[in-house]
């Protein structure tokens, strides 16, 4: 990210208008508390509560985060403002939002956050402020919940898809499963594939928590970040399929009872196992792009030849 | 500071908006009846008759403690014969509010929500005698040993909902006029353990529903059905 320093504005930095600045900020901020708490609160009832886009409290983390984080590089473009562009967009933002709003259309709602930020990131730090905050602001794209009729497209095929995956991988390994749908079999048991086992959770989550990583990070290799990128929906989809393979092997070992057990420890594993494998795919492309940058450098060019 | 209380004052008439652009006119209750009295137990040829066969739920269960189907303010489940001996299952949801993540479920949700797989056999339009017709979807569930071909539709408000997004678009609008709109689902149905007779069986549909529309009256028949041409 570029730093831009317009010099001529000394009140910026000044203390006074530190001050100021910070009053404004707070009452904006009390405002927009008032306004988009309500809204969240009706997201976390609607989706969260039922396991839908449970990834939404990580995101808007994120963004808070990040915003924080932002706080010093903000400073150094206080002094800029466009004011009418500013206002442009805080009056889209906030119209989408009533009509959001009133018409329960979460999507709209949730999405109205993006250009209200925008509009007020403008009016007090200028284009140079959106140039700081746009990663944070558009971030909030991933907090909007995927709409019912949306999420159930996409839901089946992917329980399918699990469940095509466990069948196929299990009876390689000489395992007594059939699948009907996404009704798995295993010797007298029957495991129906449910929402939440089609670890879209997972996918939504590590989809969020990896862009961030991305951008947070910083890495220098383009390739390492697109491969990273390009890998998480394969990880989260993998480990969820190793999920449900150790759930259908522990309930055929050991039982039903077993079986519940593992349910409920499993999707904690799950979460966790997803994310090391993605740190972990991190730290071998790591390896792999450094070996590869010193055996591209001119000396041991040299040495390779020779 | 002006400009800080500018905004202050934007956010709070964003909020006051939203409550003013909630809409709260019931327009399409069913006028204090219930469904289950609106729709009659003789219905031309066909007789109410004991269920025999378990009817596959209306509502979409997504966990063993999921509450989705108090998304419906009625439910009717009944079985109808004809002196011939043909038997259908008439099922029948009633939301008195449809809203965006509100919204009846589609057949095809429910009945792979409990282990059958589907196959979507398009629109049909339905002869309900006279000028009228009902565009219908059909479709073929199957399970292990149970095999159901579907004829159903879904009216929310005038609009016979078809397609999830005009559905979405037709809420929006009425909700930003002010005005809460109902759902309902009607079904029709048969099992059978076989594939063969497909077309005798959505023929028999469609001679069940010709009889429930020439059975009702004008109001109760906006009520159930959405003929050709309201859809906007």
């Amino acid at each position: 990210m570029n730093i831009k320093l317009i010099g001529g504005a000394a009140s910026a930095s000044s203390p006074s208008g530190d001050g100021r600045l910070l009053g404004e900020l707070a009452i904006v901020g009390v405002g927009l508390l008032i306004v988009y708490v309500p809204t969240f609160i009706d997201v976390a009832r609607t989706f969260w509560a039922h396991e839908r886009g449970t990834s939404g409290p990580i995101i808007i983390a994120a963004v808070l985060w990040m915003l924080w984080q932002a706080r010093d590089h903000l400073r150094t473009v206080a002094h800029s403002s466009d004011v009418y562009g500013g206002c442009a967009l805080l009056a889209a933002g906030l119209t989408l939002f009533s009509i959001g709003r009133s018409q329960q259309f979460y999507q709209i709602e949730v999405g109205s956050l993006i250009p209200t930020l925008a509009g007020i990131v403008l009016m007090w730090f200028g284009r140079d402020g959106l140039k700081v905050l746009w990663f944070p602001i558009l971030f909030l794209l991933l907090a909007i919940p995927l709409p019912g009729s949306l999420l159930d497209s996409i839901l089946l095929p992917l329980k399918e898809a699990v469940s095509s995956s466990v069948a196929t991988s299990m009876q390689a390994l000489g395992f007594p499963v059939a699948r009907s749908g996404v009704v798995l079999t295993i010797g007298q048991y029957q495991l129906l594939i449910a929402d939440a086992c089609s670890g879209l959770n997972s996918m939504m989550a590590l989809t969020g928590v990896g862009l961030f990583y991305v951008y947070v990070a910083k890495r220098a290799n383009v390739y390492h970040n697109m491969i990273l990128l390009v890998s998480e929906i394969p990880i989260a989809f993998l480990v969820n399929v190793f999920r449900v393979v150790v759930l259908l092997l522990g309930t055929y070992w050991f039982g039903e009872d077993v079986g519940a057990v593992l349910h409920g420890v499993m999707q904690y594993v799950q979460m966790a196992l997803t994310f090391a494998c993605f740190f972990l795919l991190d730290w071998i492309l790591g390896r792999v792009f450094r070996a590869g940058a010193r055996a591209r450098s001119p000396s041991l060019g040299n040495v390779r030849r020779g | 500071m002006i400009k800080a209380a500018a905004v202050f004052l934007a956010l709070a008439c964003a909020s006051a908006a939203a409550s003013l652009l909630m809409p709260k006119d019931h327009t399409s209750d069913i006028a204090g009846r219930t469904v289950s009295e609106l729709v009659p137990s003789v219905i031309g040829d066909w007789h109410l008759v004991p269920s025999t066969m378990m009817s596959v739920d209306v509502s979409v269960k997504r966990d063993a403690d999921d509450q989705s189907s108090l998304l419906y303010d009625e439910v009717v489940s009944r079985t109808y014969r004809k002196e011939s001996g043909e038997t259908i299952m008439l099922s029948i949801a009633w939301g008195k509010v449809q809203r965006q993540e509100q919204k009846i479920h589609r057949p095809e949700l429910c009945y792979q929500a409990q282990g059958f797989s589907v196959r979507s056999l398009g629109i049909s339009r339905l002869d309900l005698g006279g000028e009228h017709e009902q565009m219908a979807t059909r479709l073929v569930a199957t399970a292990k040993g149970r095999f159901e071909p579907v004829s159903y539709w879904i009216r929310i408000g005038n609009l016979n909902a078809i397609s999830a997004w005009h559905s979405r678009m037709y809420i929006l609008r009425e909700g930003l006029s002010g005005r809460l709109v109902d759902g309902i689902l009607i079904r029709v149905s048969n099992a059978s353990t076989s594939e063969v007779g497909l077309e005798g069986a959505f023929a028999v549909h469609e001679d069940f529903v010709r009889s429930l529309f020439a059975s009702l009256g004008d109001a109760d028949r906006a009520r159930l059905f959405v003929p050709e041409g309201t859809e906007r």
